[in-house]
């Protein structure tokens, strides 16, 4: 009996080691799926389903291939055999532990992950992404000392630096030590800028330092950009598509990390498999504007509204476009379309808001950026265009009061000070301009806008009380110690004028007249004040 | 020739088959599913017409509280229904209120059964119905519901027993100024200016659209259920109520929507004293972009700091898709720590509290994360099931993509997963027991809200989960009060209304205190028992019990009996300076 046993043993033994036991392939229902994914699938069946039956010498490679193919679609569970057969059929090849190993780490098996992927690295010795891999697996198994060691062996592999520093970096601080780990993050974002996502434990591991003000710098640029590293084995297994999802899925993520260029192609590609999807023009269209192919973008945006007039975004990108080039009236009708389409879009209805102020339609912008502030009423940049539209609508006093409210709100923002000062200016109200823009230049030196405009009100208000040559000179001195522009040239003219240094005043006038372009708007003010300066006249044009 | 055998073997690499382990004794389940013999026949209509709209898998939630004032807790189930456009056809149903006829007999024997008291309460479906508040928000002391919808949200006043002995409810919604026609998942009542009236968080989810609609696509192209877009993320909405019945939204002007960098697609929210400055902060559970930690910045407005804190993004820097979430003191060294569910291939998260709003992120190291990675959790909340004194983890789980393997087989809502308890050891790690609790944690379903409270008042936790169209169930705890408990309703102002946020320290002779709270909120789109449950586990003596009242005082009682309920009024303790 035991003799019986014992052969039976043998036999299954060594037939196993002539041809290892491979397990089914769960079926895939492509019944749903895109056509072109279907038949890929379909073949892919047919074609292993024919080399097992032949017992083809080429079944690891069929095997690894179906693989990858289940693998691109996320078709997990059939990925998963397809690579352990192919594991088992060729033992020695590299590629399909590691493709094993991605798929059981995607799925949450990561003891089995780590099994694989270790294996995978002592056939191929070195490899930066599976060591990456193994790191992360490790890390997420627990085994923290195994994970810095695999990270730590990828540090000075092509393109992994990133990607292993910010092993290392979750390594340090799963030790306590938030100062070697800020090291690591600080140097897993400078091999990769983009990848934002760094910031975040970055800023953490700061915070543990006490540098709070740091921690809050560097988390105000946290995004969703990954760390990456190169993967070629995945390369290859992305490279298979033919759907449309995969090239969606990836420009997607191209678009998000502002790889323009990627996100272009992969959308193209996405649509030359299926061209009636809306969104997919107008993410086209985003991409292309992003490479500054704007009518490209332009005839994206058209298409996506062609087959999907309800897009609010396609509305929005294409408005927002055509006021980027002026093309106004288009460009309302299209952002209202994207404001009906969703009342609650702020971005919509600011560029909304912008496109009908620049239009010459304040009452109509004043319009929109109520509803805008009635949905946040502390935007402070929808506050002072809303201000803006007072002012062109001639209600400047009540600008000046909104104005004040926006200083208050962003102290640092020369614009509304300038805006400011202008609507009083309007209002006849010379004093309380200069008032405020010595105030506001005391607390802005270094801006230039700020310190022309109190020179051209102290030299040339209509109001005597209010002017002041001699500042006025003062300050155009200062501003033309960095050199010459029209702006300052004229500024300095309109100082010496209010001095009766009309020699002076000239010659400043001249080379401002020189350096400005014949036609320009700016011109006949400057030949009118040049006649008054001729005349021993100063110039009353604040 | 038996030597020969085994080296052989041994040669071969191939071990013997081990001898077979002793028969273990049949463990008891933890928790029973009596939905069935309790007489609660509630199923969830999803209204799903095959044009996979979003909303049908998003639902629903469902609330345990005292409707008739009888000292037992009462079910409530929110409904889907109908959906889809106006001219849609389905068969629409209700949500459905159950009264609790617990009986317990002079020999202590509970008889615990429901009826349903739908129709003479008065409630009716709405708008498609997703999730549900408590909380008694006119203070008249009868516990008031507001439903969150696809559309127009409810706020249903309880007007207590009528004539004939039935409680009613009055639908007050525009009256209170309390709707939000957008898409509402979960909400929160909370008290967050101390004015001693219950206000309302009311996260919002995502814009939709049946004229926009379209489905999404698997990797492979096939149609399936949309996931969220970050950028069609709705603001939340926070209510101040006045106390003459209205609400204000003051969401502006309390900053909780500063800029549109600031919404999310909430699902979860969970309110508590986060950085123990006395002031209940809100945290939102969002949908794939950070989670939200709303800082009381104690002047009616709030701070959003989740990144710097640690709690708006794991540990990697990603955001998560983050559903049912709760806050309670797992470590018990006294703060609120945060557990959430998450999509499959994320896990769950935990976020230890240091004491002062900082988290740290300790889903892998807890043990929480790795055993739920292919889960993709909902209702949860964190529980003491066996009343050993230290807060364990229960999960409600369902998938929002298609499983390849239950559409093959031809499941119409292709999205089953099985429920998980996550039983905590004391050193900061938890072990998954789900398998050994009990026969309805095998069971694949859809589920979504889960509502945690004691309904037969016996001293442990029961679980009533809401199956997406399909039925509820009750989860009886068969084991919990076996060791020593001790459970408290605390209670404000007069009539006298839960005391929602409240924080209770039991203090132990030569152990340390145990710290629970008052609480309604968490979990997903559902509403918990109010009251507090100790477990004591081995140490039945209990010192004295400090409550920290929401109002910003502290008080401490000494005479709260172990094994039952006993109810405690602000201003009736001994201050405590």
């Amino acid at each position: 009996m035991i003799r019986t046993i014992l052969c039976l043993l043998l036999i299954g033994l060594l037939l196993i080691g002539a041809a290892p036991a491979l397990l089914p392939v769960p079926p895939v229902d492509t019944s749903a799926m895109e056509p072109a994914v279907r038949e890929q699938i379909e073949t892919e069946r047919k074609t292993l389903e024919g080399e097992v039956k032949r017992g083809s010498p080429e079944l690891a490679e069929t095997y690894g291939h179906a693989g990858r193919l289940y693998a691109l679609y996320k078709l997990n569970d059939a990925a998963q055999a397809c690579f352990e057969n192919a594991v088992r059929l060729a033992p020695a090849d590299p590629r399909w532990a590691y493709l094993l190993g991605t798929v059981l780490q995607a799925t949450g098996d990561f003891q089995a992950a780590e099994s694989r992927l270790a294996r995978a690295l002592e056939l191929k010795k070195g490899d930066a992404a599976t060591l990456i891999r193994l790191g992360d697996v490790r890390l997420q198994l627990g085994k923290v000392d195994e994970a810095r060691k695999a990270f730590e062996a990828a540090l000075p592999l092509q393109g992994a630096a990133a990607a292993a520093h910010f092993g290392l970096g979750r390594v340090t601080l799963a030790r306590g030590d938030a100062a070697a780990a800020a090291g690591h993050f600080e140097a897993a974002l400078a091999a990769q800028p983009g990848a934002s996502e760094i910031r975040s434990p970055l800023g953490l591991a700061y915070r543990k330092l006490g540098r709070l003000d740091d921690a809050r710098a560097v988390l105000a640029g946290y995004g969703d950009g990954r760390v990456t590293f190169p993967d070629p084995l995945l390369e290859q297994v992305a490279a298979l598509s033919s759907g449309s999802r995969q090239y969606v899925a990836s420009g997607t993520t191209a678009l998000r990390e502002k790889r323009f260029a990627e996100a272009a192609e992969a959308f193209r590609k996405a649509l030359e498999i299926d061209s009636k999807d809306g969104t997919l023009w107008a993410n086209y269209g985003v991409a292309l504007a992003g490479l500054r192919d704007l009518a490209g973008a332009e005839r994206s945006y058209r298409k996506a509204l062609e087959v999907e007039p309800a897009n609010a975004r396609a509305h929005y990108n294409l408005g927002t476009l055509l006021a980027g080039r002026g093309a106004w009236k288009e460009a309302i009708d299209h952002l209202e379309a994207a404001v009906r389409l969703d009342p609650e879009s702020r971005d919509a209805l600011f560029n909304l808001g912008q496109a009908l102020a620049d239009a010459g339609e304040p009452a109509r912008a004043l319009e929109t950026w109520d509803r805008l502030l009635k949905l946040n009423p502390n935007d402070v940049e929808a506050r002072f265009h809303h201000a803006q539209s007072r002012a062109a609508l001639g209600r400047p006093e009540e600008a000046v009061a909104e104005f004040a409210t926006v200083i208050a709100a962003a102290p640092g923002e020369p614009a509304p000070r300038l805006a400011q000062a202008t609507a009083l200016l309007a209002a006849g109200h010379d004093a309380e301009a200069r008032a405020r823009l010595e105030e506001g230049l005391a607390r802005l030196p270094s801006s230039e806008a700020l310190a022309q405009l109190l020179v051209r009100v102290l030299a040339a208000s209509s109001h005597p009380e209010v002017r002041n040559g001699a500042k006025a000179w003062d300050i155009a001195q200062r501003l033309l110690t960095a050199g010459s522009t029209p702006e300052r040239e004229e500024a300095a003219a309109l100082a010496l004028g209010e001095l009766g240094r009309f020699p002076e005043a000239l010659d400043h006038q001249r080379r401002a007249l020189a350096a400005t372009v014949p036609g320009s708007p700016d011109r006949h003010r400057l030949e009118t004040c040049l006649t008054l300066y001729e005349k021993n006249q100063p110039c009353r044009a604040p | 020739m038996r030597t020969l055998l085994g080296a052989l073997l041994l040669v071969l690499g191939v071990a013997l088959p081990a001898a077979p382990p002793p028969k273990q004794p049949a463990t008891e389940e933890v928790f029973v599913d009596r939905a069935k013999e309790l007489g609660v026949d509630f199923v969830h209509v999803n209204g799903m017409s095959g044009q996979l709209y979003m909303p049908e898998i998003m639902g629903a939630g469902v609330a345990l509280f005292d409707v008739d004032n009888d000292g037992d807790l009462d079910l409530f189930f929110v409904q889907g229904g109908p959906l889809g456009p106006k001219d849609a056809k389905t068969v629409a149903s209700s949500h459905r209120l159950y009264r609790n006829d617990l009986v317990v007999g002079p020999d202590g024997k509970r008889t615990l059964h429901f009826t349903d008291v739908t129709a003479e309460s008065g409630i009716r479906l709405g708008d498609y119905g997703m999730g549900v508040a408590a909380g008694d928000f006119d203070n008249d002391g009868w516990i008031d519901l507001y439903v969150t919808c696809l559309g127009s949200n409810q706020l249903w006043h309880n007007d207590g027993s009528n004539k004939s002995g039935h409680v009613t409810f009055t639908e007050v919604t525009q009256k209170a100024g309390a709707d939000d026609p957008r898409w509402s998942v979960p909400a929160s009542f909370l008290d967050y200016d101390r004015d001693g009236w219950l206000d309302l968080y009311v996260g919002n989810y995502l814009k939709f659209s049946f004229e926009t609609h379209k489905p999404c696509r698997t990797a492979a192209g096939a149609p399936d259920y949309c996931g969220p877009v970050p950028a069609d993320a709705v603001p939340d909405r926070l209510l101040h109520n006045r106390g003459d019945g209205m609400f204000e939204d003051i969401t502006v002007k309390a900053g909780i929507t500063a800029t549109a960098v600031d919404d999310g697609p909430a699902l979860g929210v969970s309110t508590a004293d986060f950085n123990g400055d006395g002031w209940i902060d809100v945290y939102v559970a969002n949908d794939e972009t950070p989670n939200q930690l709303w800082i009381n910045q104690r002047n009616g407005t709030f701070k959003n700091d989740a990144l710097l804190a640690g709690a708006g993004v794991s540990g990697e820097g990603r955001p998560q898709a983050s559903m049912g979430v709760d806050a309670g003191d797992y470590d018990g060294d006294g703060d609120e720590d945060l557990v959430m569910d998450n999509l499959t291939g994320e896990g769950n998260t935990l976020y230890r509290n240091d004491g002062t709003g900082n988290f740290e992120d300790v889903s892998r190291a807890s043990g929480l994360q790795t055993p739920s990675w292919k889960l993709t959790g909902f209702g949860a909340a964190w529980l003491d099931y066996d009343d050993d004194s230290r807060l364990d983890l229960l999960v409600v789980n369902g998938a929002v993509k298609k499983i390849d393997e239950q559409a093959r087989a031809g499941d119409s809502l292709p999205l089953k997963q099985e429920k998980q308890l996550f039983h905590n050891l004391g050193n900061g790690a938890f072990e998954e027991v789900g398998k050994q609790a009990g026969a309805v944690f095998s069971i694949p379903e859809v589920s979504r809200g889960a509502a945690f409270g004691d309904l037969d008042n016996d001293g442990d936790t029961d679980v009533v989960v809401s199956n997406n169209n399909g039925p509820a169930r009750v989860l009886i705890n068969q084991i919990g009060n076996r060791h020593p408990w001790l459970g408290l309703r605390l209670l404000t102002g007069k009539p006298g209304r839960d005391a929602l946020g409240a924080r209770v320290e039991l203090r132990r002779p030569g152990k340390p205190s145990l710290w629970r709270r008052v609480r309604t909120d968490g979990s997903y789109a559902s509403a918990n028992d109010p009251r507090v449950l100790f477990g004591l586990g081995d140490s039945p003596q209990v010192e004295r019990l400090v409550v920290h009242w929401p109002s910003g005082k502290v008080e401490a009682f000494k005479d709260a009996p172990v094994g039952a309920y006993t109810t405690l009024r602000e201003g009736t303790g001994a201050a405590v300076p």
